[in-house]
């Protein structure tokens, strides 16, 4: 009674004359790089519901990525998107390149933790123009967490199989114009050494990684807003020495007391100003990996570092066209035992055309300028069209290059010697696609051919002294189809899933391109079972592909995982789940097993 | 400590500096200053009313109240300036002075005074908030005076935002309502769509 009294009194009335006004706009994001191409996005959501700690576990669910990791965790991992090496793709941290100019211009994937990262997006193909030269195959950007909402505290540790530890503390939220965002991770496995059950040779296994990260957003005005980001990442892992089995007839990895000590310092400073008509943006960025070898007979560091200033700006002419452009300045310095260093420069301007409100044109044209390389010229174009309110067709071209390295063009040690007569890769990228929504938007669905010629790539030989040294081969054709899947057939169940079809072959010889397996299927799926119960099960397998150095076929395989979260009130939950669920040895290099089954189960607390 | 060292070595220090530095100098000459007005001028809205019609009142208001006649008077607003958006009132009532002005003859008999329209003119969606992606709901109390005007906006829920709160109070403050001498509730939901 006295509830009804309570109701009719005080509540029902807010209801009855509580008016409600929409304000709404469209969000501020640079939309003009996806016109004519496919952008996969993994974001934080995603990342926690399958526990994925690393970004070697997140990135080979979107469609273009293909990795090879050298062993397990911690052990260097390249990537490929559509046929083109790791050197030849662009990594970047809101921004920051990453690529390190004084190892052969590719990024090792295995120290970046995903603790602090907010969304982790793949953009393949030719639509990189605003990215700068070195996209051959696509840019990985990782963006960090921003302050959202009340400032808020979380913290989570876990532990598992391997004498694996794992945990993170992450303070965020806005304070009035301030947006901040801080996060410290770290990791550790082993000490054991494995039994490679493929040849029988024992791997070494000790790893650890130690990650700090901030961002900071303040907004001087209502049109004017600073930004700087700083993230460090240490990690140390041990690493093999190879030794010759004569029943394998090869060198095989063997467990020693080597270790690879990388250290990753990033910082950005973002000016950006502007209103609705016309966006501005000036970044300062500096980026340094520090990469240190001990074994007991060798001692060796190489240090990277790129400081870049870049300013970008967007003006919209009208409802039909929007002119974006900018440019960038900067410097690429590779040491070892002698400093080398490369100023290079870049404009670019992209023009994006509505002509009817379901069409959309783009057009950019980008010219860079490198230190005793001289000038390039490079393009692309792009069109959506939306055949009906659910279906959209799109395709693009461009072209792109990457500038040889320095490691490549001057570096020289115990393993390689320099080629200074190394020429830039050309590359061409051609792809069409379709974006299909069904029933109501509970089914997505993405289908994507794409064409990405190289040209001059740069190969590998091997000198009669033992050494290496990169000259410039001939051409690398990558065709093939991806697709993604989004499938929501009820409110609590979401399943993703990616195919990807690869022909990757080297001229002349048509060889097969190595590490590129013909097909690769990815997907999960997420099950709400109680609202404070959720499932997930995921699975991972790629089809035979050719070893790089060995040239022998390394076997098809498949995993999966499988794991849980309970929340048990609003500021605590705890969650397992089981790696290699049918404990699958598998080899993604040659000689570099990988563990077995693995299990692993942590709580999490938040204010 | 290593990291420290190893950035002391290197001309990292120096860059930084260079950077603000820089930043600073082109941040002082390309940002426009902001717009102060002198005190007050802020919410000056002048107002002046001109009555283009006036009818003697029927002489058979009975008659005329079943018929619920448009209204004969007609006031327009002829000069307004302001320092913000123009607040666009339509139909208000005459002022005392106005009245006074009309050589105090016999006023307009009250139910021939007609209803104010309510002027609801909602805010702009800052440009920092849709860069950074904020959206929410607002809710605010508002206190109504006698004319239609917000005396009193109280926060009642925050959208998460800080900035949101505060464009959507003041937006409110410029508003009109129909209604009069009253509290009411009500919520604006910022939306970021597309």
């Amino acid at each position: 009674m006295i509830y009804t009294f309570f109701l009719f009194i005080f509540i029902l009335p807010t209801f009855v004359y509580a008016e409600t006004y929409e304000v709404i706009d469209t969000p501020l994001s640079p939309s003009s790089e996806a016109v004519g191409g496919h952008e996969s996005f993994i974001d934080s959501q995603e990342i926690e519901a399958y526990q994925e700690i690393f970004l070697k576990e997140a990135l080979p669910y979107t469609p273009s990525v293909i990795l090879n990791s050298n062993g397990p965790t911690g052990r260097k991992t390249d990537f490929s998107i559509r046929g083109a090496l790791s050197s030849q793709n662009l990594v970047l941290v809101n921004g920051i390149y990453v690529n390190d100019p004084a190892a052969g211009g590719g990024v090792d994937l295995s120290n970046f933790l995903n603790a602090d990262l907010e969304r982790i997006e793949v953009l393949p193909g030719p639509q990189s123009l605003a990215y700068g030269p070195g996209a051959l195959g696509g840019v990985i950007q990782l963006i960090p967490k921003k302050g959202q909402g009340k400032p808020s505290l979380k913290g989570q540790i876990e532990g598992g199989s391997f004498d694996t530890r794992y945990g993170t503390l992450t303070a965020q939220g806005e304070e009035g114009p301030l947006q901040f965002s801080a996060t410290a991770a770290g990791y550790g496995r082993g000490p054991d050494a494995f039994t490679n059950p493929l040849h029988g040779n024992r791997q070494s296994d000790r790893y650890r990684n130690g990650t700090l990260s901030s961002r900071i957003g303040y907004a001087l005005t209502d049109n004017w807003e600073v930004e700087g980001l700083v993230r460090y990442g240490e990690g140390k892992v041990q690493f093999d020495d190879s030794r010759y089995f004569p029943k394998e007839k090869y060198s095989l990895p063997f467990t020693a007391q080597n270790f690879t000590e990388t250290q990753t310092a990033l910082a950005s400073f973002d000016n950006k100003w502007g209103n609705e008509v016309w966006e501005h943006s000036l970044k300062a960025t500096y980026s340094r990996i520090r990469s240190e070898t001990t074994k007991p007979t060798y001692h060796g560091t190489t240090i990277g570092e790129q400081p870049v200033l870049i300013y970008s700006s967007s003006y919209k002419i009208n409802d039909q066209n929007t002119l974006s452009g900018g440019g960038e300045a900067g410097q690429e310095r590779a040491r070892n035992s002698q400093l080398y260093t490369r100023s290079h420069g870049g404009i670019y301007l992209i023009h994006t055309y509505q002509p009817f409100e379901a069409t959309l044109l783009k057009g950019g044209i980008r010219g860079d300028s490198y230190q005793s390389l001289g000038n390039r010229l490079t393009f692309n174009v792009g069109v959506d069209q939306k055949v009906t309110a659910t279906t959209l067709l799109r395709t693009s071209y461009g072209t792109n290059f990457k500038p040889p390295t320095l490691s490549d063009l001057f570096q020289k040690n115990d393993y390689a010697e320099p080629n200074p007569q190394l020429k830039p890769e050309k590359g061409q990228s051609l792809e069409a696609g379709v974006d299909q929504i069904f029933f109501d938007q509970k089914l997505k669905v993405s289908l994507t051919g794409f064409f990405n010629w190289i040209e001059g790539m740069t190969l590998c030989q091997r000198l009669p002294n033992g050494k290496s040294k990169r000259f410039n081969g001939k051409q690398r054709v990558a065709k093939g189809l991806e697709m993604a899947f989004l499938l929501k057939p009820i409110k609590t169940i979401e399943m993703k899933v990616a195919l990807t079809y690869t022909h990757a072959r080297d001229y002349p010889h048509k060889t097969k391109t190595p590490l590129i397996p013909a097909f690769k299927g990815a997907g999960g799926i997420q099950w709400q079972a109680l609202p404070a119960l959720s499932f997930f099960v995921q699975g991972y397998g790629i089809t035979s592909r050719q070893d790089s150095y060995t040239k022998r076929r390394l076997s098809p395989y498949g995993t999966l995982n499988v794991g849980g979260n309970y929340d048990v009130n609003e500021h605590a939950s705890f969650f397992w789940r089981v790696e290699n669920l049918g404990n699958k040895r598998f080899e993604e290099v040659f000689g570099y097993g990988t563990r077995g089954r693995a299990f692993f189960i942590g709580i999490e607390a938040k204010t | 400590m290593r990291l420290i060292g190893n950035l002391k070595e290197t001309p990292f220090f120096l860059a930084m500096v260079f950077s603000l530095a820089l930043h600073g100098c082109l941040a002082y000459f390309l940002i426009p200053p902001p717009l102060i007005f002198p005190e007050g001028s802020c919410h000056s809205i002048e107002v002046v009313w001109e009555t283009k019609e006036i009818h003697p009142p029927s002489p058979e208001p009975k008659q005329k109240e079943q018929k619920a006649p448009p209204s004969k008077i007609s006031l327009s607003p002829i000069k307004k300036t302001s320092a913000h958006h123009p607040v666009a009132l339509s139909n208000p009532p005459p002022s005392f002075h106005e009245r006074e002005k009309r050589g105090g003859e016999s006023p307009v008999p009250s139910r021939h005074i007609p209803k104010r329209k309510a002027h609801h003119p909602l805010p702009t969606y800052p440009w920092i908030c849709r860069k950074r992606g904020q959206e929410g709901v607002v809710a605010l109390r508002v206190k109504i005076n006698e004319e239609g005007h917000v005396t009193e906006a109280i926060l009642h829920k925050s959208s998460g935002h800080t900035r949101l709160d505060e464009v959507a109070v003041e937006a409110l403050r410029t508003w009109v309502f129909a209604e009069d001498s009253c509290t009411k509730t009500l919520s604006l939901a910022f939306r970021l769509r597309g």
